[in-house]
């Protein structure tokens, strides 16, 4: 057992990565039920034997490197793709199916910002407004109520093209909100954000898993996703690693650190994998290290650190 | 029907985009300005040729008028057409593989809007857009038909197979747009498309002749349906009713030489073989001598066997056939373009 003034394990203990945990949901409790979802390009696979599920309300982040099959997996749920085998269901309708009902209770956000030149905030939400069928009377109060949803009110005639970037993450937001869609897919909705943006945009997906919306969502930025994530799933080379509450996965894979702070200001963060390793720890704080300990808090990266634990880092 | 048209959001969008965009303005202006400064020139040029003859001892000056008149007509819709091939194509070959380029196509084909919506959305923004040049222009051709030698039933027939032919152009070009990816690619094979169908369709019906001519007198003419699908040429067949041939039989201006183009094979092909001179020679009474037996003719010595496609169908609805075969095979392929990868598949 060593102590750090870095705060940095010398090393991580062997991670044994067994099956994906079975979280298979009952039909009714899932808003989103993907099964054996393969999806092949000629002899690539992008997608090899996906399953999760997504409860109501839940905020599900898809967790993976580059070309893990995220976006593939989210075309298929957003039934733009389909699948060369296996199933995604939508409140129970099959993406493949009932691609037009599916559609009706969707929001899609791609990782693609596409904006027109010269449209206006207020034309471009009731461009999409009227391309969701939504009855002309309802568009004022709708993008008024839109608007100031995403906090773009005092930019209803600003031209969305010269919007800066957040800006038009949170136009893209209100424009997959329009429909009041249950279910909200955004795909890497943070890249390219500035950190004021990341957080503001952070605290909009909060409110509208408040407004009981479901969302299923992939990042990057894993310290956003833990933060807000109800559910993640780790996947990877087109298969989930791992998927479950983040707090059950870093039980599951057995990654645990704890920063412990002293007295004199120093902190130092050891592993504490299982119980042998914690009373290890508990017996050199007492005995063997001099200073005093002020507090204890779970350290590590979080999803970050199992993330890194978990893949390869391959690119594909 | 409403969702495709009235209602149609990528129109509705559109129209606030591109239709009544500034660069429109400006375009519509400039086509103005182009028609106005080609009709007071030619007018400048003619007219003033016409009033000061002082050797016009039969006071023939208002048939002089309506010559002029006519030939502008002509001018004035060669124009047109010609503007429509460059403007339509320019106008509308971005309209798809724009929206592919600024990756806006995927967020509209997640909503409730069908492939044919968003085609039909984008032709229809050209038509207005047409419809809006083809307005603006008619004060202009109404001038040529107040100066005479051109009937109010002309006007209003080459009016309606000007926005006939600029509806095709749009369909096609939205195809083009549709199966090219990129932007600048769409534009160049919108023009590369207008091109075979006005030039290289005049030029392989000029070979095609000229082979015809080398091998004699028979009875295989070059087919009008190579020109089917020429809008110049179908514009100069419909824009004269011949009720002014008996005055001005002269290729003045492309559109008449073209219209002799068309009178010419299509009189060969109406049960006619080719024609020695013989047929020409003047009988005693001064009156040309009927053709003799196996030398065509709609008498004794016609041969119905020879009767070719252009005999059976007129030109101008072999036009009408061909465009509108066109448009609509344009849309069958522009609508399976904008699909998402899901229905593509299914």
């Amino acid at each position: 057992m060593t102590s750090s003034e870095t705060a940095t394990p010398t090393s991580l203990p062997e991670i044994e990565i067994g099956p994906a945990t079975d979280s298979s949901l009952p039909q009714a409790d899932a808003m989103v039920s993907v099964r054996n979802l393969v999806k092949k390009y000629g002899d690539f696979t992008a997608v090899a034997d996906v399953s999760f599920d997504v409860r109501h309300g839940a905020i599900f982040g898809l967790i993976g490197p580059n070309g893990a099959g995220k976006s593939t997996t989210f075309s298929v749920i957003a039934s733009l793709l389909l699948p060369t085998s296996g199933s995604a269901t939508v409140a129970g309708l099959s993406t493949t199916q009932e691609p037009a009902e599916v559609r009706k209770l969707i929001g899609y956000m791609p990782d693609q910002l596409g904006v027109y030149g010269t449209l206006t905030a207020e034309q471009y939400l009731r461009f999409f407004a009227a391309a969701y069928q939504i009855p002309k009377s309802d568009w004022p109060d709708l993008v008024d109520g839109l608007l100031e949803l995403v906090g773009l009110d005092g930019k209803r005639k600003t031209i969305v093209d010269t919007m800066s970037r957040g800006m038009k993450q949170r136009m893209s937001l209100a424009r997959a909100l329009v429909h009041d869609p249950q279910l909200l897919i955004l795909d890497e909705p943070a890249s390219g954000l500035d950190p004021r943006a990341r957080v503001e945009l952070r605290q909009l997906i909060q409110q509208l898993a408040g407004m009981n919306k479901t969302i299923i969502i992939s990042s990057h930025i894993l310290s956003e996703l833990q933060e807000m994530c109800t559910d993640v799933a780790i996947i990877e080379g087109g298969k989930v690693l791992i998927s479950g509450k983040p707090s059950e996965i870093a039980e599951s894979v057995g990654a645990r650190n704890v920063i412990v702070r002293f007295t004199d200001g120093t902190t130092a963060e050891y592993p504490v994998t299982g119980d042998a390793q914690q009373v290890e720890l508990l017996k050199h704080l007492v005995l063997e290290d001099p200073r005093d300990v002020l507090s204890f808090k779970p350290g590590g990266d979080g999803l970050e650190d199992l993330f890194m634990r978990l893949t390869e880092g391959g690119v594909r | 029907m409403s969702r495709l048209f009235w209602n149609n959001p990528v129109l509705q969008r559109e129209m606030q985009e591109r239709v009544l965009s500034r660069r429109t303005m400006i375009m519509i202006t400039v086509w103005v300005f182009l028609l106005c400064a080609v009709t007071a020139l030619y007018y400048a040029g003619e007219a003033s040729n016409t009033f000061s003859n002082q050797f016009d001892p039969f006071g023939n000056s208002v048939l002089r008028l309506a010559k002029v008149g006519q030939n502008m007509f002509d001018w004035l819709l060669f124009f047109m057409i010609g503007l429509v091939l460059f403007l339509v194509p320019g106008f509308t070959a971005a309209s798809i593989a724009g929206e592919r380029e600024r990756q806006t196509l995927l967020p509209m084909q997640v909503t409730l809007l069908r492939p044919i919506d968003i085609v039909v959305g984008k032709i229809a923004a050209s038509v207005v857009f047409v419809l809006v040049l083809i307005a603006v222009a008619t004060p202009v051709l109404a001038f040529a038909y107040v100066i005479g030698g051109v009937t109010i039933g002309e006007v209003f027939v080459s009016l309606a197979m000007l926005v006939f032919s600029a509806i095709a152009i749009a369909c096609i070009t939205v195809a083009c747009s549709a199966v090219v990816k990129r932007v600048p690619a769409a534009i160049v094979t919108a023009y590369f498309v207008m091109l075979v169908m006005t030039v290289f369709s005049l030029a392989l019906f000029g070979i095609v002749a000229a082979v015809d001519d080398s091998r004699g007198f028979d009875a295989t003419n070059p087919p009008l349906t190579i020109l089917a699908p020429n809008p110049v040429v179908a514009l100069a067949a419909v824009s004269d009713s011949g009720t002014s041939d008996n005055f001005f039989n002269n290729s003045e201006t492309p559109m008449a030489g073209l219209r002799e183009i068309l009178e010419e094979t299509q009189f060969r092909n109406d049960g006619f073989v080719d024609r020695p001179p013989v047929a020409f020679i003047e009988g005693p009474d001064g009156m040309p001598i009927p053709p003799p037996p196996g030398f065509g003719g709609e008498g004794q010595g016609a041969n119905p066997n020879l009767r070719t496609i252009d005999a059976a169908i007129p030109y101008v609805a072999q036009n009408l056939i061909a465009m509108t075969l066109l448009s609509a095979f344009s849309i069958w392929i522009a609508t399976r373009r904008v699909r998402t990868p899901a229905e593509v598949e299914r």
